[in-house]
């Protein structure tokens, strides 16, 4: 797993009374496991809201997220900090979700064509000013997920080829298509 | 280079991980052409546009409920605590020597305290509380109960939490406020474990596991005291 963490991965929150909380937990303690919640919370439903683009689907995924945690907490070594560990599970539960969407998310990840998957033309007036956020939200959701991990998150291709099981030009051809549809989106 | 194999490569460009020989290419074609470069310019906007997006959105205040109610106990990790009460601080890192020597200092004390109220007990009595199901000993009055062994295993233990709440209130100003508040919002939550154990304990005196808890959640403070103190 250690060779799949991004280089540059989320904030670490690597002091000794957090490592602390991480243990207890572990130890079956769900007040200890709670703090933890609270500690990680903002950043993985900032994730599960950007990669999903829907605050209700975000909702159950960090709770799938925490829930998940929980029960593989058992697993965690403390080869990293806690929060890089949490992030990445919360990444593959996200990826995981939408797999299980069905046959044409697969196709979205695996074309290298991904322009046959355009959406059709938005029905936003294209005078209105969007913020990022906003305009994030609206990408396809094969390039919404490689802009976020990529530009928002910090992963490199390799690694979001990797655990999306594409190839590297898939993941940068997405990328490219998000960057784009942003611009224009954004009135640029 | 040409102007469309330059916007086919400017992503790569603008991330640094184009070969030496392509970077050169792309690099003169910006410095001629207008419509690239400002092309490169709003590629560069975007990018520190999402790099400076806020790390975190707070969820609704509701979530945690919902995840509360899907968390299954995890008891089997509870029943691999020893027989009798661990004493005295669990392994740490990052604990510079002279708080080691402490700690070994402190689970020679604490351990000679239960060797000690063993011994009083005597081979019987002992046998009784590391064997008996709780509710045998409960039929057992002669026995002695977990509360009772615990007893001078919890005043050591409040001995050398009094001692190390002393050392941290002598730096605490050298704290960050960060630090300082995560420090008391762990020692809140271990209170209340604490409290909660003990008040547990004291209403099923013959609970070797609420004993066991009750330690478990003395280490924790002591760990969090001494980390807290070394920092």
């Amino acid at each position: 797993m250690a060779t799949m963490l991004a280089e540059n991965p989320p904030a670490v929150q690597g002091t000794a009374v957090a490592d602390l909380t991480v243990r207890r937990a572990q130890e079956g303690d769900a007040t200890a496991f709670e703090q933890l919640y609270r500690d990680n919370a903002g950043r993985i439903y900032a994730l599960c809201l950007r990669m999903s683009g829907d605050s209700i689907k975000a909702q159950e995924l960090t709770q799938d997220v925490f829930v998940r945690a929980w029960e593989k907490l058992g697993t965690f070594q403390g080869g990293s900090a806690f929060s890089t560990w949490l992030h990445r599970l919360a990444v593959n539960v996200v990826l995981g979700d939408r797999r299980s969407e069905g046959v044409r998310v697969h196709r979205i990840y695996c074309t290298d064509e991904p322009e046959k998957f355009d959406r059709p033309a938005r029905e936003s007036d294209p005078g209105t000013v969007m913020d990022l956020e906003r305009a994030i939200g609206q990408l396809p959701p094969g390039a919404r997920a490689v802009f976020v991990l990529h530009d928002v998150e910090g992963y490199r291709h390799e690694e979001i080829a990797t655990m999306q099981g594409t190839a590297v030009g898939t993941c940068k051809a997405q990328l490219h298509r998000a960057r784009r549809l942003l611009r224009e989106a954004l009135g640029r | 280079m040409t102007h469309e194999r330059t916007l086919e490569l400017l992503d790569d460009y603008v991330e640094g991980t184009l070969p030496p020989h392509d970077e050169r290419g792309v690099r003169r074609h910006l410095m001629q052409c207008d419509d690239c470069r400002a092309e490169e310019r709003e590629l560069r906007t975007l990018l520190d546009e999402a790099a400076a997006l806020p790390p975190g959105i707070q969820p609704p205040v509701e979530l945690w409920e919902g995840i509360a109610a899907r968390l299954e106990p995890r008891s089997a990790t509870v029943a691999l605590a020893p027989e009798i009460p661990v004493i005295g601080p669990r392994p740490v890192r990052r604990i510079p020597w002279w708080m080691q020597a402490a700690a070994a200092i402190a689970l020679v004390v604490t351990t000679s305290v239960v060797t000690l109220q063993i011994d009083r007990a005597g081979p019987a009595q002992v046998a009784a509380v590391q064997q008996q199901p709780a509710a045998q000993q409960a039929a057992a009055p002669a026995a002695r109960t977990a509360l009772a062994a615990f007893h001078p295993a919890e005043q050591e233990y409040q001995r050398a939490i009094g001692d190390l709440e002393q050392m941290l209130g002598q730096h605490r100003d050298k704290l960050a406020p960060q630090t300082v508040a995560t420090l008391e919002a762990n020692l809140k939550v271990i209170d209340k474990a604490i409290q909660e154990s003990r008040a547990a304990l004291a209403a099923d005196p013959n609970s070797r596991e609420l004993a066991t808890m009750l330690s478990q959640s003395y280490d924790a403070k002591l760990d969090v005291l001494q980390r807290a103190v070394s920092l």
